[in-house]
């Protein structure tokens, strides 16, 4: 096992290398370089140009600068921000734990309802129960999620009032928990919608497939509980594939809270990006997706190691 | 020229069903049964034929405004309500239907010829070939492909052209895996062997001979990528990445939208309603059409 995280890991390397070089050369490529934004700015003369060209090391040839970068990259220093002289990993940090709050509650209610709904439909197949799930999943994965929360806003915080229309707590107010959860209310709801669609699917069809099998008609023979056949005997087997999906998923949240926080004015990572993209403040730009890439990849690993886990039958050589 | 079979029949015909009855005929036959995603067809081409005739069938022309009608709810004069210039907002959305399914049919053409290329030339050739090109197909699936749709939208600006090029060229990682798993099956088959006997080049036999047969799944996900590009299309838009006027999106609507919330929500509703029928219908086409040309997968029915 421990060989195959090693190998695993080696096998990533690679792979982000590429990943690094890909996005080093699209932002050079870009019309009038890093320093766009201050060859605009009234009252700046060509000799302070060239100073923050030195500053910024782009004086020096690409590859130069690839490497220079990488080098402190891998340090975790991506440079300063070009709109707030900042650290760009630092700005990143700062808004990781506000994303991290809306990304792992959504993840929470994701797992915890779409087994719930998954189990049931599997175990009541074609009932109406089933069917109405069946909808509205549909309904959900091809909704898209910037419109729902657009509608999710309009209906409860403009009109209802039952909700703030966003920010992560009470500007002003001193913090208290029930103030935080009733700002992540909708938020979290609207990010878990999409995956709660698509994941509870995936649990219903591979119930579907184990509840078939002979052991479940065992169990069921040997006078064992309904309830303990499928929340034992069946959901043990019916994980496997499941699991996989939900450590991707989880990591393709960063997405979705790339939107949400957008519409709810969340004060996370996602809106930084867009924030960045607006100001083409590329070393924030570069450090968020840098480190996105690097989380998807270790999440592919980790779905890797924990399907070998789960499952004994696999034998890693 | 080869007087061997060019292809085998793709699909065996079921008992009931004549001999001669064509492969296209057949896949049409189970389609229909599938009412559901006959429905969404039907609701489809009626968006289509609405997009491409907007000039004609729209009731005023694109940004006339109208004085006594600005930030007017949905109304007999208006379907679908006034923007705050008091522009009708049922024509933008008819032109607006123009560009986002452009945009989603021609990007997920781009995935799919590149994908067919990357997956054809991967599965048939093997070894070093299929290890780079499935290496870089994991880079490809390994970025946060939102983050960076934004990020290249930013770097090359926002064109219908440069929009379709970067969701194309974001999206070709599925179809490519898939040509290549049924290219990995496909070339050990008979017919194959026999276009090799009679002395086809490889590229012909991966054209002419393997593609067709390997058609029918990339072709299911052709039509689910069609709608994920009119998503990815509008959430760039929506961000403010995205095009912008004149060529109105869905999106760019549903972005200008956002300041009026409280003033006006049909602005924010309708636009994304059309997101969500066309990439509803399209899926709901998709899985009738995975049903209609896999026998294996049809689902039970009651």
């Amino acid at each position: 096992m421990g060989v195959f995280i090693v190998r695993r890991l080696a096998q990533a390397v690679p792979v982000i290398f590429l990943i690094s070089l890909l996005l080093f050369f699209m932002m050079h490529a870009m019309p009038g370089g890093p320093l766009a934004m201050y060859v605009h700015q009234p009252g700046i003369t060509k000799a302070m140009l060239e100073q923050i060209r030195i500053d910024y090391g782009l004086n020096h040839g690409v590859w130069t600068q690839y490497v220079d970068w990488l080098d402190k990259a891998v340090r975790g220093d991506f440079g300063y921000s070009y709109v707030y002289a900042q650290p760009a990993v630092t700005m990143m940090l700062a808004r990781l734990p506000a994303t991290l709050e809306l990304m792992l509650s959504s993840f929470l209610i994701t797992v915890v309802f779409s087994f719930l709904l998954g189990v049931y439909s599997a175990v009541r197949q074609y009932s109406l129960g089933d069917y109405a799930i069946t909808v509205v999943s549909y309904f959900g994965f091809s909704m898209p999620t910037f419109w729902l929360g657009l509608m999710v806003l309009i209906l409860f915080s403009v009109q209802l009032h039952w909700f703030p229309a966003g920010g992560i707590s009470t500007a002003g107010a001193a913090f208290s928990l029930g103030d935080r959860l009733w700002h992540l209310v909708l938020p979290m709801l609207v990010l878990a919608f999409y995956t709660l669609a698509s994941e509870s699917r995936y649990v219903r069809s591979s119930m579907l497939d184990v509840i078939r099998q002979d052991y479940i008609r065992t169990a069921r023979a040997k006078g064992l509980s309904e309830r303990r056949v499928i929340w034992r005997h069946a959901l043990r087997n019916a994980l496997l594939p499941v699991v996989t999906v939900m450590v991707m998923d989880a990591a393709y949240l960063f997405g979705g809270a790339l939107i949400t926080e957008t519409i709810f004015s969340w004060p996370g990572m996602g809106r930084l990006f867009i924030q960045a993209i607006l100001q083409s403040d590329y070393p924030v730009l570069m450090a968020i997706v840098s480190f996105l890439s690097v989380v998807i990849v270790l999440a592919n690993i980790l779905a890797d190691v924990l399907y070998g886990l789960l499952d004994p039958r696999i034998q890693y050589s | 020229m080869s007087v061997l079979p060019q292809r085998e029949p793709p699909l065996p015909a079921s008992p009931t069903a004549p001999r001669f009855e064509s492969w296209a005929h057949l896949v049409f036959r189970r389609f229909i049964h599938h009412r559901i995603a006959v429905v969404a067809a039907l609701v489809l081409l009626v968006i289509m034929l609405a997009a491409i005739l907007a000039p004609w069938v729209s009731p005023y022309q694109l940004g006339q405004p109208d004085l006594s009608a600005m930030l007017a709810p949905p109304s007999l004069h208006h379907p679908m309500g006034t923007d705050d210039l008091g522009i009708d907002l049922f024509t933008e959305v008819l032109f607006g239907g123009r560009v986002s399914l452009t945009i989603g049919v021609f990007s997920a053409l781009v995935a799919v010829l590149v994908g067919g290329a990357i997956g054809s030339v991967s599965g048939y050739y093997g070894g070093i070939v299929d290890a780079l090109l499935m290496r870089v197909t994991d880079v490809g699936l390994s970025v946060p492909l939102l983050f960076v749709v934004l990020l290249l939208s930013l770097l090359i600006g926002p064109t219908p052209v440069s929009i379709i090029t970067i969701i194309g060229l974001t999206s070709w990682m599925y179809p490519a895996r898939i040509v290549r798993s049924q290219f990995l099956t496909l070339k050990k088959r008979d017919f194959v062997e026999a276009a090799r006997a009679v002395g086809m080049r490889s590229a012909r036999i991966i054209v002419r001979e393997i593609f067709p047969n390997a058609m029918a799944p990339l072709i299911v996900n052709a039509t689910l990528l069609v709608g994920q590009a009119i998503i990815l299309e509008s959430v760039m838009s929506f961000l403010g990445a995205g095009l912008t006027p004149p060529n109105i999106s869905w999106g760019y609507l549903l972005n200008q939208a956002q300041s009026f919330t409280t003033s006006a929500p049909w602005l924010a509703i309708f636009p994304g309603l059309m997101i969500f029928l066309v990439v509803l219908a399209v899926n709901l086409v998709g899985d009738g059409l995975r049903d209609a040309l896999d026998p294996t997968s049809i689902r039970r029915t009651r």
